[in-house]
């Protein structure tokens, strides 16, 4: 080619080059970002108030509703437990409302218990069914025979149901409880002469030392416990509270706590014990406390300083004498200080409550306090209700142990509103022995569960976002508060409202029954009572009010017809214990992940994956051991094991883990479900498997006294 | 000016001097532009968050929260197992011994939103790309699966998906509808919750008003029951993020990479 060298050319083949550069990368700028797409155009939005009843806190959420469907949640700006806020288990409730297994409507069960031949009926029939059954038992002057096993939620219907069994006749009407997330309720009992109203000022604490009680994931009223833990950190920059989680695993509460010191399962009571020793012994307890406000100090005294030396309490539970000391040292160092524990033992619980009282913690702000506020609750309008001729048969947890005991059940028809024992308790083989022994069961339950299975008919109640919703809950602040929430969708399948079912009922019966419940509905009845506080405007847009119920003073704490503090020193009698196993060499420690919180929660496949974040474990069981103990074993990380007690055995994958004692291994509560939908059946194992089914002096069932051993195939 | 003896030198002379003042007039013009757009980006939002491990109790509300927000898959045992369950914000764990002493920290971990992203280079077709705001966005279908991205990205917070997700009909319905559901062979990731932004933008501009701070929340932050994470504009000096920015607490995830994330932690203690 000529080029002929030229101003022209020269000019052009600068103008080439000029563009040659620039232009590709203006085009690839212009064709290659990406450009902002606009948003789909919604018809309606709106944000709307509803109740969670996922457990028994009762929190207040707001669910953005696009076109009439629910798609969003958020927690409710200035409500005093939410505040804006929610747990995951809240965060995961439209999947529990369109969770694909939910019942579409009332079933009856085709052939004998448990075959699991269902077939559809209608809620009128439902209504004939049960009028008949308890038409029955009233014309056979046997109303005890009908048992009630309620959820612990505390609203209208709970109160309708209840009251239905006090004039129908029964005294036996049983409120589930977990014990896992409640504070040492029956020591408070014992110790205060009751429980009610009591709480840990946990939010203000100055140093909190918990015997336990992984209170983090397990608390009565989670979004509070994460709000009050950061809180404590960092809302009083000048005064940085102290944390000390006792405890044979590093749970979450020990990983965000100060100190973590690991423990012996359940041995915290003789820990607690052993700090009472050296409080006593160098005299560093409130003399002026346990001079004026308790009963039975001497005894107790003598009692501690006779039998739980440091050395002895170190030798029980595998922590330092030194440590024992730094404990009580920092326990009156560092004031007020609260000890704070779970529903576990009777021993345990009073062991560690009676530090509070040697601390002087009781009755004073960020120590233990009362509140009032449980009586600020709602209530029915009054009626004639009839005293019960007969005591229940038993105490909730000690219901099977009953039923199988006597040749024929004492209960002929139970009906159980959204409780599930045959998974929850450590006895659910008993459970499960004793519904099949009761003639017959009704359960108002979403889905077919484990307990549901046994049952004759299952009647699916409406969900919290589908129905008038009421719900007291008490705070860490000692308030009351009462929330209200219209329903936010219509219900999407064939169920019903179990307060109107029950009302229902109430109507068809006749008599003293129905005069007693003689409202229309379950709407009507929370008409009726809000009447009587004239908060008719809250409820119909849905919202709250609080009522602040909290004192602080000695007195106010205690309901003893001393006026004092019992120190019930008999409870604290030295108990034996297990003499070490060769042939089952770990102690099986049960711990429950928030995600699981109150042992629900597996249905919800968001759930799953938050379950063992730490070791990045989901969608299964997993046992955690000690590396040394696992490579003793030869067990690898990540390999399949049977974890085996003398009473059953489950299995599981092994998870090497430092935050786990040598002589224990952990499981996580929630998972191995035999029922309850698609995304809990057969995913997993159910510890509770492991266990022996007893109940402690407390009537409590007792989770973590058992040894394993742990093998591969 | 005239040029008196066309020759070959002096053709290469004025070549190149002609090609070296263009080199020189565009590189500075793309200098130039690049200040500019610092300097508008500086005028403009530059979004971040942070992140107070003091505060945080490891409760992953938020985990739940952004699922629920972005469709994010339900996964299940088998995903699981493969590792293959997606989640954009999870917690990243630490266990730590030295002798009976054991520290765990359990980090929650979004998209870090670099400043300078490691994904966004290697993408061959512009899927992954930062906005003008300073997030770094997405786009499923320019996506070719090409994975480059994920294996870029240091934080580990780019996920690939292996399979078509399971949606149960049922399942369906509460999908958020400003956020699209992703499909197999894509790639996804967390977009601060974007579509808040646009929705608060909105809104912003029928209220006649600029966006404010506390307009745009995104779900992990709305949800925290501890108050841990805080969001907002660090090209605002007055807001609480750039303020708790500054903290002598604070520090960035891998920040020797040169990534410079717009997620900053506040360390315990």
């Amino acid at each position: 080619m000529d080029l002929e060298i030229s101003r022209r050319n020269l000019l052009k083949w600068a103008g080439f080059l000029v563009a040659g550069f620039t232009l590709p990368k203006a085009i690839k700028a212009k064709v290659l970002s990406p450009q902002e797409k606009p948003l789909p155009r919604l018809d309606s939005e709106a944000h709307r108030p509803a109740l969670c009843k996922l457990c028994p806190a009762l929190c207040m959420l707001q669910i953005r509703v696009v076109n009439g469907k629910p798609v969003g949640v958020s927690g409710m700006p200035g409500h005093p437990l939410s505040q804006g806020a929610h747990c995951p288990k809240g965060g995961a409730i439209l999947q529990d409302l369109y969770h694909p297994d939910r019942l579409r409507s009332p079933i009856r069960q085709r052939g004998t218990k448990g075959s699991a031949q269902w077939e559809k009926i209608s809620w009128d029939q439902a209504h004939q069914i049960l009028l008949d059954k308890l038409s029955h038992l009233l014309k056979r002057n046997r109303p005890e025979a009908l048992a009630i096993l309620a959820a612990p939620i505390r609203d209208i219907r709970h109160k309708i149901q209840k009251r239905f069994a006090q004039v129908f006749g029964t005294p036996n009407f049983w409120e589930w409880n977990w014990s896992l997330a409640e504070g040492p309720l029956d020591a408070f009992r014992l110790m205060h002469g009751s429980s009610e109203g009591l709480f840990y000022d946990l939010q203000n604490a100055s140093l909190i030392v918990s015997f336990g009680w992984d209170w983090l994931q397990s608390f009565p009223s989670p979004v509070e416990a994460q709000r009050a833990f950061s809180e404590l950190r960092r809302a009083r920059p000048e005064r940085r509270v102290r944390i000390v989680q006792i405890e044979p695993r590093l749970s979450t509460t020990a990983a965000k706590a100060d100190e973590w010191i690991s423990i012996r399962p359940d041995t915290e009571g003789f820990l607690a014990l052993g700090v009472a020793y050296v409080l006593m012994d160098d005299n560093l307890y409130d003399k002026n406390f346990a001079g004026r406000w308790t009963s039975g100090f001497e005894e107790y005294r003598k009692m501690i300083l006779r039998e739980y030396s440091p050395e002895k309490v170190s030798e029980i539970s595998g922590v330092k004498t030194k440590q024992i000391v730094e404990i009580a040292r920092q326990m009156t160092s560092i004031k007020p200080a609260i000890g704070i524990t779970q529903r576990s033992s009777l021993f345990t619980q009073i062991a560690v409550h009676s530090l509070n009282a040697l601390v002087g913690s009781i009755g004073v702000r960020r120590g233990v306090l009362s509140s009032e506020a449980e009586r600020y609750q709602l209530t029915l309008p009054s009626a004639a209700i009839p005293k019960p001729r007969t005591a229940p048969i038993a105490s909730l947890h000690e219901i099977p142990e009953r039923i199988l005991a006597s040749s024929q059940s004492p209960i002929e028809l139970l009906w159980m509103e959204r409780v599930n024992p045959v998974f929850l308790s450590p006895q659910g083989a008993q459970w499960r022995k004793a519904l099949e022994r009761i003639g017959f069961i009704v359960s108002f339950s979403p889905f077919i569960d484990e307990s549901s299975q046994i049952a004759d008919i299952i009647l699916p109640p409406h969900h919290s976002l589908e129905a008038w919703q009421y719900g007291f809950s008490p705070t860490l602040q000692g308030q009351g508060i009462i929330s209200f929430a219209p329903p936010v969708v219509s219900p999407l399948y064939d169920t019903g409202d179990h307060g109107d079912f029950i009302l229902g009922l109430a109507k068809s019966l006749g008599g003293r029954i129905a005069s007693a419940l003689p409202w229309e509905s379950f709407v009507e009845s929370l008409e009726k009572a809000v009447q009587k506080v004239r908060a008719e405007e809250i409820m119909k847009k849905g919202g709250w009010w609080e009522y602040v119920g909290e004192s602080s003073g000695v007195k106010s704490t205690l309901k003893t017809q001393t006026g004092k503090l019992a120190l019930p020193t008999g409870e604290l009698k030295p108990k034996g214990r297990d003499l070490p196993d060769a042939s089952h060499p770990f102690h099986l420690y049960i711990h429950v992940p928030l995600a699981f919180s109150f042992g629900e929660g597996a249905h919800l496949p968001y759930l799953h994956s938050l379950a063992g974040a730490h070791l990045g474990e989901q969608w299964e069981t997993w046992v955690e051991m000690h590396p040394a103990a696992a490579e003793k074993l030869g067990i690898r990380d990540g390999q399949m094991v049977w974890v085996e007690s003398p009473y059953g055995k489950i299995r599981a994958r092994a998870r090497h883990y430092q935050g786990i004692r040598e002589d224990t291994v952990s499981l996580p509560f929630g998972l191995g479900h035999t029922a309850m939908g698609r995304y809990s059946e057969g995913i997993g194992a159910n510890p509770a498997d492991l266990l022996a089914g007893r109940t402690d002096k407390s009537g409590q069932p007792i989770w973590q006294a058992v040894r394993v051993k742990i093998y591969g195939d | 000016m005239e040029i008196k003896d066309q020759n070959r030198r002096d053709f290469l002379k004025w070549f190149g001097a002609a090609v070296g003042g263009v080199w020189a007039f565009t590189s500075r013009a793309f200098a130039a532009r690049g200040e500019d757009e610092q300097v508008q980006a500086r005028g403009k939002h530059r979004w971040g968050m942070v992140i107070d491990l003091d505060r945080c109790t490891g409760c992953q509300a938020c985990v739940v929260a952004c699922s629920v927000e972005n469709n994010q898959m339900l996964g299940g045992p088998e995903e699981a197992a493969l590792g293959r369950v997606i989640r954009w914000l999870k917690i990243l764990p630490r266990t730590e011994a030295e002798g009976s002493h054991i520290r765990q920290s359990l980090v929650p971990m979004p998209c870090q939103q670099c400043e300078d992203p490691p994904c966004t280079r290697v993408c061959p077709t512009s899927a992954t790309f930062m906005n003008p705001e300073g997030i770094v966005g997405q786009v499923y279908d320019r996506c070719i699966g090409c994975r480059y991205c994920v294996n870029a990205c240091p934080y580990t917070c780019k996920f690939f998906n292996w399979g078509e997700p399971q949606w149960p009909k049922e399942t369906q319905t509460p999908f958020n509808p400003d956020v699209s559901v992703r499909y197999k062979g894509v790639v996804e990731k967390c977009l601060f919750c974007h579509q808040r932004l646009q929705r608060a933008k909105d809104k912003a501009r029928e209220e006649g008003r600029k966006i404010e701070e506390g307009d745009y929340v995104t779900a992990c932050q709305a949800a925290c029951p501890a108050q841990a994470i805080v969001f907002g504009d660090l090209n605002d000096p007055e807001s609480e993020v750039s303020r708790l920015a500054l903290s002598h607490r604070s520090f960035k995830m891998l920040e020797e990479l040169g990534t410079k994330p717009k997620v900053i932690y506040l360390r315990e203690g």
